[in-house]
């Protein structure tokens, strides 16, 4: 009962958000959408223009999630992750802070950086108000986001890799470069353009378990060494 | 004459103020950062040695204008020319008092000292002036002139050196001379290094702002051609909110590209464009899949988000796809153009699959008029002579989903020519089909 209310209490605060993104009139249309779509559910506290205000209001303010930029005047999206999750090789100033990657680049270099460096997902302005509502209550719950382009980048990226369903892995580097046929299967989902709760109807499955298996491609995707993909994203440039 | 002068510019002047005479003295200290009194002591000393202080002293007079000095042109006090001048007025002690046997009145030793100090004079001018007129040395004919006076300047330095040299015969005058000689190369160089690293630097900043103009040049020509271009139709057509949106998107879409596309691509399409052989080129699958969306966004006026996963050239089984795929956005975007229709092609090793997914109102299979069947089956029927199939999935208010997919047989890759043909056949014969599909 006191465990149901305290969900119920959780679930209505607002997720507090910091807005980083170097234009103005960006910022104040993010902020008007949200407005709209999110009925108070979420709450700006903060915005930044560049990176050292970004670390700055972030660190002060201890927002549940960052909407971030990828390009930004003092280092960009990658700066700002590295000095608030980073900080000293353990969990930074703002460890529980989660970040969500907002950008008009979809070039692969830009988002599998951020992603790399610490986003727990990766959207693209193109967006719609709901949509963006939705991204940042997942993330804010520790689920990832992954556009239908990132999800082809991975897909991409991890193809060279055989499914690992059928041999258990040797170890876990090598469990770490490979997608399970479970998780390929929910990213071709994602790139065809379905929403979570569709894939979840579509494999059968429940919408938590996609959470699960997007947050575990998330996982492998920031730690795998694979150095293909630090090559495959820069070739992809060339 | 002159070409305007740099901010940072210090050019040596005979001061107005505080003279004595020429006010070259008070000049030179302030040029040079050292106290007056030592540039004076060093004027007196070498009139004693074969006159040669009055020389430059007259040189000076002649080739250096009179004018006030300003404040932001004087050097803060410094100490290694002052030692370099201190040196020389030793020197010329040593030659006035430890030398007897230089005549003052000698000519021999009067004329070639002359020339020594006529030759630094002009060098001293010479790295001067091209402090001064920085970017005066761009034009070739500038800097020859410049290089042309320098060399005249050391000639004459050299000549009066082995003037000197030569009109000796002992060893202490020859001792006496090669010491002026070093003194001469000291001055000379420290004359002319200060001089040669602004060159060097000019030159290195010159290159960097050659590259950043052309740069700025690329991206200026593309924002004129096409963003400004672009703007201009949109303010033309405010009234028309579906072209404003077609506009931008288009202009979005050539924008991205340009700017996170594929380089190579890039080229080869400049290149093409140069050949004006558009489509005779071998284009890539997941190329055609991106132009095919375009294509459908510029005519319809909806938005595709397409997502492509590996790629290879086009074969006639891979072209079929495309033609078909083509259909099922076409269809997407007359039927629910409000959302995004999502596009996603994969090609592995094995196989092809192409999705297009709309979040339009969608339809019931089974209540669909016969005529719309026949765009459905030229999908179909397309996918079907390629050794592949075509599923359609709908249903009220759940959006449709097209599935192309085929088994891929290894077929020797053509170029996009006989490929169009091959889809304009396509074409004729899909619309006059009217199977039900299975």
């Amino acid at each position: 009962m006191a465990a149901a209310a305290a969900a119920s209490a959780a679930t209505a605060r607002p997720i507090r958000v910091v807005l980083v993104d170097d234009h103005k009139l960006f910022r104040t249309g993010v902020r008007a959408e949200l407005d709209e779509a999110a009925h108070g559910t979420v709450e700006i506290v903060g915005e930044a223009a560049d990176a050292p205000t970004a670390v700055a209001v972030i660190v002060e303010r201890r927002p549940d999630v960052v909407l971030l930029d990828v390009h930004l005047p003092g280092g960009g999206g990658v700066e700002v992750l590295r000095q608030c999750l980073l900080t000293g090789g353990g969990p930074g100033k703002a460890a529980d802070t989660r970040f969500l990657a907002l950008s008009v680049s979809d070039a692969a270099e830009d988002v599998i950086g951020v992603i790399r460096a610490g986003a727990r997902g990766y959207v693209t302005k193109s967006i719609s108000g709901t949509d963006l509502v939705d991204a940042l209550k997942r993330v804010a719950e520790n689920d990832a986001v992954f556009s239908p382009k990132l999800a082809g980048f991975v897909l991409d990226a991890f193809s060279g890799a055989a499914p690992a369903t059928t041999a258990p892995a040797a170890s876990v580097d090598e469990e770490l470069d490979r997608l399970t046929a479970r998780e390929r299967e929910v990213l071709r989902l994602i790139a065809r353009g379905y929403a979570y709760k569709e894939i979840a109807r579509e494999l059968v499955i429940s919408v938590k378990t996609v959470e699960t298996h997007v947050s575990s491609v998330l996982r492998k995707l920031q730690l795998s060494n694979r150095y293909e993909l630090s090559r495959w994203a820069n070739d992809r440039r060339l | 004459m002159s070409p305007p002068l740099p901010e940072d510019t210090r050019r040596l002047r005979r001061s107005r103020k505080g003279r004595l005479a020429g006010g070259i003295c008070r000049g030179l200290s302030l040029h040079l950062g050292v106290n007056v009194w030592l540039v004076r002591a060093l004027f007196a000393i070498f009139t004693w040695v074969g006159g040669l202080g009055v020389l430059a002293y007259a040189a000076f007079w002649i080739f250096v204008p009179l004018g006030d000095v300003p404040e932001e042109e004087r050097s803060a006090p410094r100490s290694q020319v002052r030692l370099v001048l201190l040196g020389l007025a030793a020197l010329g002690l040593l030659l006035l008092f430890g030398v007897p046997t230089a005549h003052p009145t000698d000519w021999r030793t009067i004329l070639p000292l002359a020339a020594v100090a006529l030759g630094l004079a002009v060098l001293w001018r010479q790295a001067d002036d091209a402090q001064r007129a920085g970017e005066g040395l761009r034009t070739r004919t500038r800097s020859t002139t410049h290089l042309a006076r320098a060399g005249l300047g050391a000639a004459v330095a050299i000549g009066g050196m082995i003037a000197l040299a030569d009109g000796s015969n002992s060893w202490a005058e020859t001792g006496r001379t090669l010491l002026a000689a070093l003194a001469l190369l000291v001055g000379a160089g420290l004359i002319g290094l200060p001089f040669f690293l602004r060159i060097l630097r000019d030159l290195a900043h010159e290159r960097t702002e050659r590259a950043r103009s052309q740069e700025r040049a690329e991206v200026a020509a593309m924002m004129h051609d096409s963003v400004l271009h672009t703007l201009t139709l949109i303010q033309r057509h405010h009234e028309d909110p579906a072209q404003v949106a077609r506009l931008a998107r288009a202009q979005e879409r050539e924008l991205r590209e340009w700017l996170y596309g594929a380089r190579a691509d890039r080229l080869r399409r400049a290149q093409q464009g140069v050949d004006g052989t558009e489509h005779a080129a071998v284009e890539s699958f997941a190329e055609a899949i991106r132009a095919a969306a375009a294509e459908v966004e510029d005519r319809h006026g909806a938005r595709l988000d397409v997502v492509s996963v590996g790629d290879a050239p086009l074969d006639p089984q891979l072209g079929a796809c495309v033609a078909a795929a083509r259909e099922a956005m076409v269809n997407a975007a007359k039927y629910a153009p409000e959302a995004p229709i999502s596009v996603y092609a994969e090609l592995a090793d094995d196989r092809v699959e192409v999705f297009v997914k709309d979040r339009g109102p969608g339809f019931d299979p089974d209540a669909v008029a016969p005529d719309r069947m026949g765009v459905r089956e030229s999908i179909l029927g397309r996918m079907r002579r390629h050794g592949g199939q075509a599923e359609i999935r709908t249903a009220p208010g759940e959006g449709t989903e097209v599935r192309l997919t085929a088994k891929r047989v290894p077929q020797p890759s053509v170029g996009g020519a006989s490929n169009g043909n091959d889809v304009n056949e396509e074409r004729s014969t899909g619309a006059e089909r009217t199977v039900v599909e299975s």
